[in-house]
């Protein structure tokens, strides 16, 4: 049964080499060990950073999805705030239109009020762009610089993975020659053993 | 889609437990394929179920990536009616606006403006009739200059219905421009809100690429299993066979020797 050790050392579980007397068959064993815990340790690492690249990229999408919020927020600031002008300026329109005495409208208006509405106006329709920078182009701008550095963390971890998924197939095709040479190692024995057998 | 052979996997798939009759090796191989055949079963299932989500993955990102671009071209839309009220209409409005107030005002310089008008459309309109401007206009301008001309010379009288005029005007262009601010306003506002979604559904693409490249590392891994598993499969047979080789050779040598 010292040949079925070689059939058994092809499978990936940890496996009984019970039977291997030679030194080489040792040393083939031992490196087919190593090689399935590193290929373990790949595997855990390749998934571990999966994982990670997941989670980055959840995060990037949150940080997007609050830079469209920023932005709609903005949207809606720099809209009060124009609204809110060009009401004052068109109740600054109707100031012009009211006497100062309703009763003698030869009175010449008094254009105060009108001109206090119309400088309002102005300045709230003025004061709209900055409002909507400060408030939503800004703070998108910055959601979005936070989910570019997600996006960048994200793609090292991937790479993390590839290089992993790389590391473990070249340790696969190692694991095959060790199992090759474990293999020869097995027939040369046999091939000895069947020598002695026919001197005797 | 994938569809891999499974001509071993088939071959071996009845043999839930090895024949008495085989010799050890060959109950050994053949749970041994039994259990590769398993995994490869289940890697190919991997990589099946991970082409269906990279296809849904990709019609997910199509949809979001037109969502995004209808999106988008509705704010440009609203965004130029946004500019077209906020900038053209409200400006204009707020040019004749400030120029009838000058008017409406009855300022020192209103008469003297007046003339210089005047007269600078009836010197454009010979100018414009020797370079060979179209008559009309020619004769357009001319009228215009000598109405302007007209209120400039006919005292306070004039000057008082044209300042009335011209407070209505004011009024008229001030309510005008305070108008197409609010409409710019609220078209700002819901070009905003398509450009929010537009920002969206961009963040839905990228959550859905991030789960696309997820897939594939899975269909690398569950390819590179099944690779692995394949090559276990082959390896484990070439090793049984040459087991049954080297015991066939030890018999014969053994029987040579009796």
């Amino acid at each position: 049964m010292t040949n079925a050790v070689s059939a058994y050392a092809s499978q990936d579980q940890a496996t009984s080499y019970d039977h291997i007397t030679t030194a080489a068959g040792e040393l083939a064993v031992l490196l087919i060990e190593t090689e399935s815990a590193q290929a373990n340790s790949e595997q855990a690492a390749r998934q571990s950073a999966r994982q990670t690249y997941l989670t980055d990229a959840a995060q990037q999408a949150t940080e997007l999805h609050d830079a469209a919020s920023a932005i709609a927020t903005g949207a809606l600031v720099g809209a009060a705030f124009t609204v809110a002008g060009g009401i004052c300026t068109i109740e600054s329109a109707h100031l012009q239109a009211s006497p100062t005495v309703p009763a003698n409208p030869a009175v010449p208006a008094d254009q105060t009020a009108s001109k206090t509405w119309a400088a309002v106006g102005t300045g709230l329709t003025n004061l709209a762009q900055p409002a909507k920078a400060l408030v939503g182009d800004s703070t998108a701008e910055n959601d979005r610089a936070s989910a570019k550095e997600w996006e960048t963390r994200g793609e090292t971890a991937r790479w993390t993975a590839s290089d992993a998924q790389t590391e473990l197939d070249a340790l696969n095709r190692r694991s095959d020659k060790v199992l090759d040479l474990l293999q020869n190692i097995n027939q040369d024995q046999n091939a000895a053993a069947n020598a002695v057998i026919g001197r005797i | 889609m994938t569809t891999v052979s499974t001509t071993t996997s088939e071959v071996v798939r009845d043999y839930q437990t090895p024949p008495s009759q085989f010799d050890a090796e060959c109950a050994l191989l053949a749970m041994l394929v039994l259990n590769q055949s398993s995994t490869q079963r289940a890697a190919r299932q991997d990589v099946q179920i991970d082409y269906q989500k990279l296809d849904e993955l990709k019609a997910q990102l199509a949809a979001a990536a037109q969502q995004a671009q209808q999106a988008s071209d509705d704010s440009g839309f609203w965004g130029f009616i946004s500019d077209v009220f906020g900038s053209d209409v409200a400006e204009v409005a707020g040019a004749v606006a400030a120029a009838a107030a000058v008017v409406a005002t009855g300022g020192a310089a209103t008469p003297l403006l007046l003339v210089v008008m005047s007269t600078a459309l009836e010197t454009g309109a010979k100018v414009g009739a020797e370079l060979g401007l179209d008559p009309k206009i020619c004769m357009a301008i001319a009228i215009a200059g000598a109405a302007i001309g007209l209120c400039a010379g006919n005292g306070a009288g004039e000057l008082g219905k044209a300042a009335k005029a011209a407070q209505t005007v004011e009024r008229v262009a001030t309510t005008v421009q305070g108008s197409s601010i609010v409409v710019s306003g609220a078209t700002g506002y819901v070009s905003g809100q398509y450009a929010a979604d537009a920002a969206d559904r961009q963040a839905d693409a990228a959550w859905i690429n991030g789960q696309q490249n997820a897939a594939n590392l899975d269909i690398d891994d569950a390819i590179a299993t099944l690779e692995r598993a394949l090559r276990a499969q082959d390896s484990m047979t070439g090793t049984v066979a040459q087991i049954q080789q080297d015991t066939a050779r030890a018999n014969s040598v053994l029987v040579g020797n009796v």
